[in-house]
This record gives structure tokens, C-alpha cells and sequence, in this order.
């Protein structure tokens, strides 16, 4: 190989590396601490989609990965937010949350648009297409 | 579970076919049972005012209704 040949190797290296560490993971866990600050405040400049769920919920396993696929994928358009209603439960009483999985977007610092239960991955996307812009 | 299954069945629906989710509900139903004295939906939050949570007793009151419009209960217990 030569030295031209490494050099690339190393750079498409860590640019994968890059790409992975910051997609890999694109949710943030928030509660009844940091709910202020981590969704209405930064909802004020980037749309936040609040998934709240409970260990215990099937459905919610089955959402949880499909948000989190779409989230890589629109890179950044929104954050996405994971709280669990179990160990939240002021911030689940303040938005009246009776049932779960429940998916709130929030704008500005308030609910702009919001769906509950295990929707089909279609239906999701074209949820988010309609409420992001 | 079994009961589930009979209760499914002689309602013309039956249990979800994805085995996990079937025994993470009947799972819950039980703790359910063990700490609040029912078996109260496990993706529905109790109020507190048993007379009003009664309707999120499994089978709740909605799982028909819900069935017919979407094929499946809320916390995919029963299926069509």
C-alpha cells in the first residue's frame, strides 16, 4: 500500500469514526431536572420530539429504535428526547400524559404537535415531514 | 396468558403472534395486580380515582374499539 493509499485509509477511518460517535446515539435522556432546559429552552431553536415511555411497554419498544433510525437520518433537523414517565412524573402530570408510548414535538417552548401509541414507520415519518416545517 | 389467549378467542381476536410482547404485558399485568390490586393496562397510567381506572382494567374498555380501527389494543395484547 502506499503511503498516498494510508493516508486515505486513515482519513475515511475517521471520518466513519466521526460520523458513527455522533450518530450513533442520537437521543438524550431527560427528566423532571432537566426538562426546562433540555426541551423548552432548546426547543426555542431546534425542534425537540419528546418520546415518553416506560421500561415495562412493549409498544414503546417498538418506536423507541424507529425514532431513533429517523433521528440519525435527519441529522440534527430535531433533537430527540427520551423520558421516562416512571421516573418523571411531574413533567408527565404537566402534559397530561395518560397513556404511553406518547410523541410530543415541542417548539418554542410549547407542544406543537403530538401522537400516541405504536404508529406504523410510515405514518411517522410523514408526522414529522408535516410538523418539522 | 392462557386466560388471555382464552379471552382472545372466544372474542373472535387472539394474542399477538410476537411471543415477547405477549409475555412483557402478562408480565406487567401481574406486577400490577401484586401492587395496585388490578391488572390495570400497562401502557395507560393509573389516575388514582379507582372508578375512573377501572376502565384501564385489562381487557380495558377500549381494546375493541381499538382493534377494529388499527388491528391491535393499545399495548399490543390482542391482535385481530
Amino acid at each position: 500500500m502506499s503511503e498516498l493509499d494510508e493516508i486515505r485509509q486513515k482519513k475515511i477511518r475517521e471520518i466513519l469514526n466521526k460520523r458513527f460517535i455522533t450518530s450513533a446515539d442520537p437521543k438524550m435522556e431527560v427528566s423532571d431536572s432537566n426538562f426546562r432546559e433540555e426541551v423548552l429552552e432548546r426547543s426555542k431553536k431546534v425542534p425537540v420530539v419528546v418520546d415518553f415511555h416506560a421500561d415495562w411497554c412493549m409498544p414503546c419498544r417498538i418506536i423507541s429504535p424507529m425514532l431513533e433510525k429517523i433521528a440519525r437520518e435527519y441529522g440534527g433537523k430535531f433533537t430527540l428526547a427520551k423520558l421516562d414517565i416512571q421516573h418523571s412524573p411531574l413533567t408527565s402530570n404537566a402534559y397530561n400524559i395518560s397513556s404511553i408510548p406518547a410523541v410530543k414535538m415541542f417548539k418554542n417552548g410549547r407542544v406543537a404537535a403530538g401522537f400516541v401509541g405504536a404508529i406504523p414507520e410510515n405514518r411517522m415519518r410523514a408526522w414529522l415531514e408535516e410538523n418539522l416545517n | 396468558m392462557e386466560e388471555c389467549k382464552r379471552y382472545a378467542e372466544e372474542n373472535g381476536f387472539r394474542l399477538n403472534p410476537e411471543k415477547k410482547i405477549v409475555e412483557g404485558n402478562v408480565k406487567r399485568l401481574l406486577e400490577n395486580e401484586k401492587r395496585e390490586g388490578e391488572r390495570y393496562c400497562p401502557c395507560r397510567r393509573t389516575t388514582g380515582d379507582r372508578e375512573k381506572d377501572k376502565k384501564i382494567i385489562c381487557p380495558c374498555a377500549y381494546h375493541r374499539e381499538e382493534i377494529r380501527r388499527q388491528g391491535y389494543c393499545h399495548c399490543m395484547l390482542f391482535v385481530k
